[in-house]
Formats: structure tokens, C-alpha cells, sequence
């Protein structure tokens, strides 16, 4: 197959299920408001989508990414039950994360393990750590401080550009951030050049002079970082934290960065492709939520896409 | 005599009990070229490859103008300006041949920005005397000809004012007037007071462009000699046989 149809297609079919929500849903779904909602919706995805690219750039993958988000919610919100300031919260989740991270990134380039058993594991230990911190419940309610709930709800408002009452949602600007700080650093600097070089021949990287070790490690740490960035989000977002709320982000973020795999020309990945990656997603279950598809066939869809990803880049490789 | 710019002394590197290069000594003046010729498995880049970083050897001593140095990796190396063209050549293939020549040692802005620019003016700059009919400046090196992506790591190797240049078989992938064009940019290098270890199955080549030869066979070195007292069929012998040849054999 050639790049450029194998770069339109997916862009076409993702053309073709937006115009045929579109037609179903002319009322909710191409309006201002509903785009406002998706971006909304999708700012955990992105973030952690984003973050996983950089682990793909370089050839591997981190499994871990939802137990961690989990992880990182349930421990600042036991901390808030405790009466720990926002402050504490957050940088104690966002240190979690980075913690994480490294283990995955020493596992898998000091030890040696393949990143899908590494991650693998790690995914598991997170998990059971989730449900140990918060003693297998819900933190919500009053433990949850106000401000903490009220930044999910949040936004700038729209009214100067005419949309009367509707917000730029903070999370939405947040994953913008952490779009922007990905793209800088996996295109513009030298860490994101080692990175593809290490996912292009990691012992031409190797031979170059770079540290791959280290950078393995750092790439991990980022993750682990990004992924803990949108646990936060999440828990912020549903003012509540438990030990599975981050559960779906890992096989939707895997499938944001291969879909946006199929939209780049050398098939490898690229920030801004996942952010499309992402909006495909995003705009698939929330037309999907309207017309009131059950989410277990939601998921069956999102799976079915990762596998027709992943075999269009495959077959794009292969030439 | 003066000091050799490189003395490779008693070099021993094993894999799993298999000596590839067993108490091997070799040394390199300023503005000399020395090749190495062997059958393939003799344990010719597994030595070069100690002096390059890509291997550590397990006993023996490295001498950079007479003083011992100690090069645990890649990094060590090119620190010593010891420039290597891999026999692999080492490029990364998803990268283009800016980013494959700039590898590891990129060019920032002073904001600590990749400099895309610059680094595609300078490989212009370089392959308009390596190779002038290289276009190919913005695909990724897996779009190469094995020709081209030869000159491509024998750019990088050549860029950084290397002092210590080693090519493991820099030719093989070249046509006839790629090669010449190879062995003239030897030629000039040696004048410019580089030392280069030559790695090439081409003994005609090596006897004409190299001033002294050594030999290895399964791991051992045969002998070094000058290429100016060796016939081709001398230099031969000493591959297939493993013995100096009988007028200079002590
Ligand atoms: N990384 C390695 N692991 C195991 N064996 C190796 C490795 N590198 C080289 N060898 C072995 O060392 C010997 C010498 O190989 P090499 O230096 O590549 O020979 P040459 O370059 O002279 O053809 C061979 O027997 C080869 O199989
Ligand atoms: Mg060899």
C-alpha cells in the first residue's frame, strides 16, 4: 500500500463517521458546545497519548500507563481525605507517576526485559497499589477539596467569540500544554532526535554516542509523569478517585498514537498524529454515546480499530 | 622514531570462550594508513571496534600518543577524535542523512533547538566533495542506495576533524568510481597527518594505499609489514597461510 493512500484513508474514514454523526445527530453533535464537551472529554486521553508517543518514538510501549493514572488519583485524594493542601496532592500523585516511570524504564533498559512483560507487571503492581492506598473504595465527596473538583469545571470563557455561556475548559487547555511540551521535545530537541534514532537501529544510537540507557530510562519517567498527570485530571474531572477509573486509557491511548501511526508518512509516531489519533477516538465514542450505543460495543470498536491500525501501519512498513 | 598516534598493545577480547581477538598488537603513526587484512571471522573489527568504543576488551591497553587511555564506550572514543565507519554503518534508517551525520553531536540554536538548517547546509557542504551526485538530502537513509548510504556514514566519520580515522570495509557497497573517489579522499587525509586503520578484502587496494599491513588469522595476528617489501601474493599467503612470508620471516 502507498504512504499517501494509506495516510488518507484513515483520514477519509474518519471524515466519512463524523459526517455520518453529522446526519444522525444534527441537533447535538456538530455544535460548538458538543466539540467543547469532546475536547473536554478527551484531555485525559491526550495527555496520556501524547506522553506514550514518546515511549513509542523510540520503539517500545508502556502498558502501565492506566493502573498508574488510577494510582496517582487515589493517592492525592487519600492525601486530600487526610487534609493535605491541593498542592501536596497533586505533586505527590505527579511524583508517583515519575517514580513509576523510572521503575519501567530500569526494568526495561538496565535489567533487560521486554517492555510488554515489564510494563506488563509494573501495570498489575500499580493496580493492586491503587486498591491497597485507598483501601479498595471511592474517595469522594467532602474529602475531595473544592478547588481541586472546581478546575475540571473550569474554563475560559468563550462569550468575546460569540459562543455565549460555553468555557475552554481547563483540562482541554492542560492536555494543549502537554501537547505542545511533547511536540517541542520529541521535534525540536535533541532528546526527541536520540529517541527516533534509538526506535530507528538502538545500537547505530549506541555507537552515535548516546546514552540509551538513560534515555530509556527518561523517556519511561515521562510516561509514567504524563500518565500520572491524567489520573489527576480524571479524578479532578469526576471530583472522586478509585483504584480502576484509569483502567480504559491505556488501550485507547496504544490506539490513538497507531492510528496516528496509519496519518504519518514514515509510519512512525508523531505527537501531532496521536493528538489525531485522539480525536478520532474522542469524536467515535462520544457519537457513539449519543446514539446510545452500549459502551461494551464501544469497546469491542475501539479494539477492532487498534488491530486495523496496527495491521495498516504493519502493511505500510512492509514495503 | 616518534611517538605512534595509536598503539593497540596485547588486545584480547573473547565471546562466550571464543577468542575473536587473542593478544593482538598493532600501532599507527600520524599520516599513515594501516591495513588490516584476514578472512572474515579473522577478528579484524572486533579489534578495531575496541579502539572505536563499541566493545570493551577484556585485557590489553590502548596508547593515544603514548599515554594509556581508558575507552569504555563510543563516547570515549570520539572524545580521543577516533572516528569509526562500521562495517554495519551504523545509521539509523528512519532518520535522514542530516540527522545520521549529526547523530549524537547535533547542532542546537542557542535556545538549545535542533538546528534543521544549519546541519542540512553542512551535509550539503560535506557531500558536495564526498559525493556530488548525492540529491537525496530529506528521505530517510532506508531510501539509500547501498552506495549512498556509504558515503553517508563515511561523512560523519570525516566531518569532525578526526585525528584517528578507522573504516571497516569502506568500499564494499561502491561502485568503481565511488572507490576511487574514497581512496583519493585517503590520500588526502594521510597528508593532512590523519592515522587510519583500513579495513578491506581488496589486497590491491590496501597495497597500494596503505603503508603497512597487518595480518590476521582466527583471532591472532599473522605480522605487520611493510606494504613497499610484500608482493600482493606475499600479503595473500600471509591471509590463507597464516605465516610471514619466507624472506622476511626471522
Ligand atoms: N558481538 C559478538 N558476539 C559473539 N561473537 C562475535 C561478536 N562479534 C564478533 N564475534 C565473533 O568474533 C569473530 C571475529 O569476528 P569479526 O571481528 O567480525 O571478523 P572480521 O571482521 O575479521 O570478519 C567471529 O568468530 C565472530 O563470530
Ligand atoms: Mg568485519
Amino acid at each position: 500500500m502507498s504512504p499517501a493512500l494509506r495516510q488518507s484513508l484513515t483520514l477519509i474514514g474518519f471524515a466519512a463517521v463524523a459526517a455520518g454523526f453529522a446526519l444522525a445527530l444534527p441537533d447535538t453533535f456538530p455544535t460548538a458546545r458538543n466539540l467543547i464537551n469532546i475536547a473536554q472529554q478527551s484531555a485525559m486521553l491526550a495527555v496520556v497519548a501524547a506522553s506514550m508517543t514518546i515511549v513509542m518514538a523510540m520503539g517500545d510501549f508502556d502498558l502501565s500507563v492506566g493502573s498508574m493514572a488510577s494510582l496517582a488519583g487515589v493517592v492525592a485524594a487519600v492525601l486530600f481525605a487526610g487534609g493535605a493542601p491541593v498542592w501536596v496532592g497533586v505533586a505527590a500523585g505527579l511524583a508517583v507517576g515519575l517514580l513509576g516511570g523510572i521503575v519501567n524504564g530500569v526494568l526495561v533498559a538496565v535489567v533487560g526485559i521486554l517492555p510488554f512483560v515489564a510494563t506488563l507487571g509494573t501495570l498489575t503492581i500499580f493496580s493492586g497499589g491503587a486498591f491497597i492506598v485507598s483501601g479498595g473504595k471511592t474517595i469522594f465527596g467532602r474529602a475531595i477539596p473544592a478547588p481541586f473538583a472546581d478546575f475540571a469545571r473550569g474554563g475560559v470563557p468563550l462569550d468575546a467569540l460569540g459562543l455565549e455561556g460555553l468555557r475552554l475548559p481547563w483540562l482541554s487547555l492542560t492536555a494543549a500544554a502537554v501537547i505542545a511540551a511533547v511536540w517541542v521535545l520529541l521535534e525540536r530537541r535533541r532528546f526527541g532526535r536520540h529517541l527516533y534514532a534509538t526506535g530507528g537501529n538502538a545500537e547505530a544510537a549506541r555507537l552515535a554516542g548516546i546514552p540509551v540507557v538513560r534515555l530509556r530510562i527518561a523517556a519511561f519517567a515521562l510516561a509514567g509523569l504524563g500518565a500520572a498527570g491524567a489520573g489527576l485530571m480524571l479524578a479532578s474531572r469526576v471530583a472522586s478517585a478509585n483504584p480502576t477509573q484509569g483502567a480504559g486509557l491505556m488501550l485507547d491511548a496504544i490506539a490513538a498514537v497507531f492510528l496516528g501511526m496509519t496519518m504519518t508518512r514514515s509510519g512512525e509516531p508523531r505527537v501531532l498524529a496521536t493528538v489525531a489519533g485522539v480525536a478520532v477516538l474522542g469524536v467515535l465514542g462520544n457519537g457513539l454515546t449519543q446514539l446510545r450505543v452500549d459502551s461494551y460495543v464501544r469497546e469491542v470498536l475501539t479494539g477492532a480499530i487498534v488491530l486495523a491500525a496496527v495491521a495498516f501501519a504493519t502493511l505500510g512498513r512492509r514495503r | 622514531m616518534a611517538t605512534p598516534l595509536v598503539e593497540l598493545r596485547n588486545i584480547c577480547i573473547a565471546f562466550g570462550g571464543i577468542k575473536a581477538v587473542d593478544d593482538v598488537s598493532v600501532d599507527l603513526y600520524p599520516g599513515e594508513v594501516v591495513g588490516l587484512l584476514g578472512h572474515n571471522g579473522a577478528g579484524k573489527s572486533t579489534l578495531i571496534k575496541c579502539l572505536s568504543g563499541a566493545y570493551r576488551m577484556d585485557s590489553g591497553e590502548i596508547r593515544i600518543d603514548g599515554r594509556p587511555v581508558e575507552i569504555n564506550n563510543p563516547r570515549d572514543a570520539r572524545a580521543l577524535n577516533i572516528e569509526c565507519i562500521y562495517q554495519t554503518l551504523a545509521l539509523a534508517d528512519n532518520l535522514d542523512a542530516a540527522a545520521n551525520l549529526f547523530l549524537g553531536r547535533e547542532l542546537v540554536t542557542r535556545f538549545g533547538f535542533v538546528d534543521e538548517a544549519r546541519m542540512e547546509a553542512e551535509t550539503r557542504r560535506i557531500m558536495q566533495r564526498l559525493n556530488p551526485n548525492f540529491r537525496k538530502f530529506a528521505a530517510p537513509v532506508k531510501a539509500l542506495s547501498g552506495g549512498q548510504r556509504q558515503s553517508v556514514a563515511i561523512a560523519r566519520a570525516v566531518y569532525f576533524n578526526a585525528r584517528i580515522l578507522i573504516m571497516d570495509e569502506p568500499t564494499a557497497a561502491l561502485g568503481p568510481q565511488e572507490t576511487r573517489m574514497v581512496a583519493e579522499l585517503i590520500q588526502e587525509l594521510k597528508r593532512q597527518g590523519l592515522g587510519i586503520f583500513l579495513i578491506d578484502h581488496d589486497i590491491h587496494a590496501v597495497k597500494e594505499l596503505c603503508d603497512r599491513a597487518a595480518v590476521m588469522k582466527n583471532g591472532q595476528l599473522v605480522g605487520v609489514v611493510r606494504c613497499a617489501d610484500v608482493s600482493e601474493d606475499d600479503l595473500l599467503g600471509m591471509i590463507i597461510l597464516g605465516k610471514m612470508p619466507e624472506h622476511l620471516a626471522v
